[in-house]
């Protein structure tokens, strides 16, 4: 089966990429500035440590030992399914990541629905009326979407919302509505760009001999987009929609923070201040495995959009 | 743009409702482990009062350090002795207590019929037991009292007895603090003695904990003093300012503010104050904000260059412009409700620029033709380091310092960096200037007097030190009376500043804002702990 060979090869080129990003991401950790022993303490502690502090620590997590050990022995507890211990907690580094992925995986999906479901009728609607009212509509809200910052929108909603109208909470996520307007401060920039993608790709293809065609063997208007012209827009879209989700999953740090959702963006982002190197490998490891599937996904879903693509597949 | 404003609330309203229908529709995921509980109504007996805190906790292990862990374990946890007003040392759990003349025996009456959450009676074998997670580990030598006891007797249930290397007048004011000092049941450890269950003496026990969510205590029904009104306390985890503010304003919680719980964004303080459905709490602090000079570099090795830059600082600019006066100029080291502390003995500087380029040009530093003074041929320049890790106002504060300096001939110049470079460039004396805080009651005066200007070993993270001072605050460590505690103090104050040790800038306010359904909400005496005695709830 070709595909297989496909995935098998696609897998095998990622963990290579995950190798690297590790040793990456474990380099970049010790070249930071200052001893990270001591900002563990002062993280702890709020004030600057001990010397007598500082070095009990340094030998507690082996921080003395050159970097070369330190990321093997890693690496070595990693293939034996271990990730350590946070720093900070104490817990066991898959317990405190798993907990924080659903919050941050049901931001990404409902955001991307979101973006999906608002941006591509609307670029659909400013294609069709091009310079017309439809087009000004999407373009306003493209750009508005586009150009206004999650986190001031995030506020706004939070005041007008939460504040004067009390129909969410201002923080928290106890149900699912709760991520209504997490989801709506993340997912407007997104439905931005996306509407303006599907309309700039509708215009391509507006005046292509095909439509043309369509249009000359008596299609209805509507079917004529439908069938016709919106599906060639769908690869480029596929592209945007992915990127999007996995960008939400590595870090909607901004917008978990102002909603105190408890997902994987604000605990990384703790994590990197407390200097938690297993959390932070950890995190940084999933983040990336995240991308690299993504991409896969998008691919396999290109061969299904677009029969020309699926050469890959099976003429191998 | 006006037009845009006047439209959005409809448009806002119409993608509202399309989420809401999507979020409807689409199923979570079944192993998102979502609570899907539905609110209890509350009775007529219950009241709960929700707290808004930055960050979550971790263990609620008294003798273990994080940092947003004090409030939550004062609640749970109680010391022997509590610090009141101005220092004043009150019987807690330990009823009195008697100092030996010769100030090495400390004997204290336990009082009777405390009990642990647990049910285990909170008597001197339980209280050893505590003092032996501590007393003389290394993890908590920073506490000096920690090194100071040299034995623990228990003579009776009811009296503990501690025995000390050399006098120390603080250890009752240490005995206070809410780490590691405070008492765990001596059944809540697992065989080896580790931590497991945070159960304590205190008002409150831990019901509830949701990670990065909530942490909730209920009343301990057994409490031994008057029991709070408040059934139910409840702490939300919200890390940003902004979002606390607004969910004080939509009455999801009831109170916000304080140092370690997480403070309220100076901006919106104002906008609390004019709304009439929330009060604004403010009351002076006990910490200083204070300017480090590298007083083992040259040109700080200069006490007139010292001096010289404490009288360019313009205090009130700082005070009104940054801080929107939720701050107070500083007149000495430490803010007046500080034990030893008092109006006269302790103000020297105030903002003079012609007396600060008097003694810059003293110390012979000329000014130059570009308006930076030069000495040797080497012009007046210096570097304040920035981290806003230890408060959110460093960068505006050495802003309004840069333009002081600058006035006077000094150019300033700001460098912004992490935690670890400027651990690492103070260990390293490796810098000109940075900012700092004094750690404040219960810790003050002796505490940030010890470890900010008394020597060490390492020496290397000190705000300055020289033999003199030295041995003025050994002495004073040692001093068996208050009145001789009091002129060694004010000695003390005098020297600091004589030398112009560091540059006292501002003295802190203690912010709160509450809803106005609570009623009798008053501030506890320090920003470590939340006082419910008297506090009731609407609802």
């Amino acid at each position: 089966m070709p595909i297989l060979r496909f995935l098998y090869r696609r897998l095998l080129g990622g963990v290579a990429v995950l190798l690297l990003v590790s040793i990456f991401s474990f380099v970049l950790i010790y070249l930071a500035p200052g001893d990270p022993a001591a900002v563990i303490l002062f993280q702890r502690l709020g004030r600057i440590p001990t010397q007598s502090e500082i070095s009990r620590l340094t030998l507690e997590y082996g921080f003395d030992r050159s970097i070369v050990s330190q990321y093997l022995q890693w690496m070595l507890r990693v293939l034996h399914g271990d990730f350590g211990n946070s720093l900070r907690s104490g817990e066991p580094v898959i317990t405190e990541i798993s907990t924080r992925l659903a919050p941050t995986l049901l931001l990404a999906v409902f955001t991307t629905i979101f973006a999906v479901v608002l941006g591509v009728p609307l670029g659909l609607l400013a294609a069709v009326q091009e310079q017309g009212w439809g087009d000004r509509i999407g373009r306003f809200w493209a750009v508005f979407g586009a150009s206004v910052p999650d986190f001031w929108l995030a506020f706004v909603l939070i005041f007008i919302f939460s504040v004067y109208l009390g129909w969410f909470p201002t923080h928290g996520l106890e149900k699912p509505q709760d991520l209504t307007l997490p989801v709506i401060s993340l997912g407007m920039a997104n439905m931005g760009r996306l509407s303006r993608l599907v309309r700039s790709q509708l215009l391509n293809i507006k005046h292509q001999d095909y439509i043309r065609t369509a249009r000359s063997k008596g299609l209805p208007e509507w079917l004529v987009w439908a069938r016709h012209a919106l599906p060639n827009a769908y690869i480029p879209l596929v592209t945007m929609a992915v990127s999007q989700f996995s960008a939400i999953v590595s870090g909607a740090v901004v917008i978990e923070t102002v909603f105190a959702l408890p997902g994987l963006g604000q605990f990384y982002v703790l994590a990197v201040r407390y200097n938690d190197i297993p959390v932070i490998q950890a995190t940084v490891i999933l983040i990336s495995a995240a991308f690299i599937l993504m991409n896969l996904l998008a691919d396999i879903i290109y061969g299904f959009l677009d029969p020309r693509l699926r050469g890959e597949f099976f003429y191998e | 743009m006006v037009r845009i404003a006047g439209r959005s609330p409809l448009v806002f309203i119409g993608l509202f409702l399309a989420v809401v229908f999507l979020s409807a529709s689409c199923n979570p995921p079944s192993n998102s482990n979502l609570p899907t509980g539905v609110p209890t109504a509350k009775t007529r007996t219950e009241q709960t009062f929700k707290v808004a805190i930055a960050g979550d906790v971790a263990k609620l292990n008294p003798q273990s350090y994080d940092k947003h862990e004090f409030v939550p374990l004062a609640m749970v946890f109680e010391s022997l002795v509590s610090y009141g007003e101005g220092g004043q040392i009150r019987p807690n759990l330990a009823e009195s207590w008697q100092m030996s003349p010769d100030n090495l025996t400390l004997t204290l009456k336990l009082r009777s019929g405390v009990v642990f959450h647990d049910g285990t009676p909170f008597d001197s074998a339980a209280a050893k037991w505590n003092f032996n997670r501590w007393v003389g580990l290394a993890e908590h030598d920073w506490l000096p009292v920690s090194t100071k006891i040299a034995a623990i007797d228990t003579p009776d249930p009811q009296t503990l007895v501690l025995k000390f290397k050399e006098p120390y007048y603080a250890a009752l004011q240490e005995l206070s603090l809410v780490r590691p000092v405070r008492f765990l049941s001596p059944k809540s450890v697992d065989a080896q003695g580790k931590f497991s269950k945070p159960i304590g003496t205190g008002a409150y026990k831990l019901a509830e904990y949701i990670r990065d969510r909530k942490i909730v205590f209920t009343r301990n029904e057994n409490y031994w003093r008057e029991k709070p009104a408040l059934t139910k306390v409840e702490f939300d985890i919200i890390p940003d300012g902004q979002t606390r503010v607004a969910a004080l304003l939509s009455k999801e919680v009831d109170l916000i503010g304080g140092e370690y719980l997480g403070g309220i964004p100076l901006e919106s303080v104002a906008k609390l104050q004019n709304n009439p459905n929330i009060d604004v709490i403010v009351s002076e602090g006990t910490t200083t904000y204070l300017v480090r000079l590298n007083y083992r570099k040259a040109p700080f090795d200069s006490v007139q260059v010292r001096r010289a830059l404490n009288y360019a600082v313009n205090r009130n600019d700082l005070s009104t412009k940054v801080f929107r006066n939720l701050a107070t100029p500083a007149k000495g080291f430490f803010p007046p409700n500080i034990p030893y502390v008092t109006h006269t003995n302790s103000e020297l500087y105030t903002y003079k620029p012609d007396q600060a380029s008097k003694l810059l040009a003293e110390a012979g530093w000329q000014m130059g033709p570009d308006g930076i003074r030069v000495k040797d041929g080497q012009p007046l320049n210096l570097t304040m380091l920035i981290n806003n890790d230890l408060f959110p106002q460093s960068k505006p504060m050495a802003e309004v310092i840069q333009a002081n300096f600058k006035a006077v001939g000094v150019n300033l110049q700001l460098r912004s960096v992490d935690s670890g470079a400027i651990i690492e460039a103070i260990k390293q004396g490796n810098f000109d200037m940075t900012l700092g805080l004094s750690y404040g009651s219960p810790y003050d005066p002796h505490s940030s007097v010890k470890d900010f200007f008394a020597s060490t070993k390492d020496n290397d993270d000190r705000y300055y030190t020289d033999p003199q001072l030295d041995s003025m605050i050994d002495r004073v460590l040692k001093t068996t009376t208050e009145a001789e505690r009091q002129s060694q103090y004010n000695q003390i104050w005098e020297y600091m500043d004589e030398k112009a040790v560091a540059i006292p800038v501002l003295f802190s306010k203690r912010v709160y804002a509450v809803s106005k359904d609570v009623k009798g909400f008053k501030l506890a005496s320090t920003e470590y702990e939340l006082n419910f005695q008297g506090v009731t709830t609407g609802g």
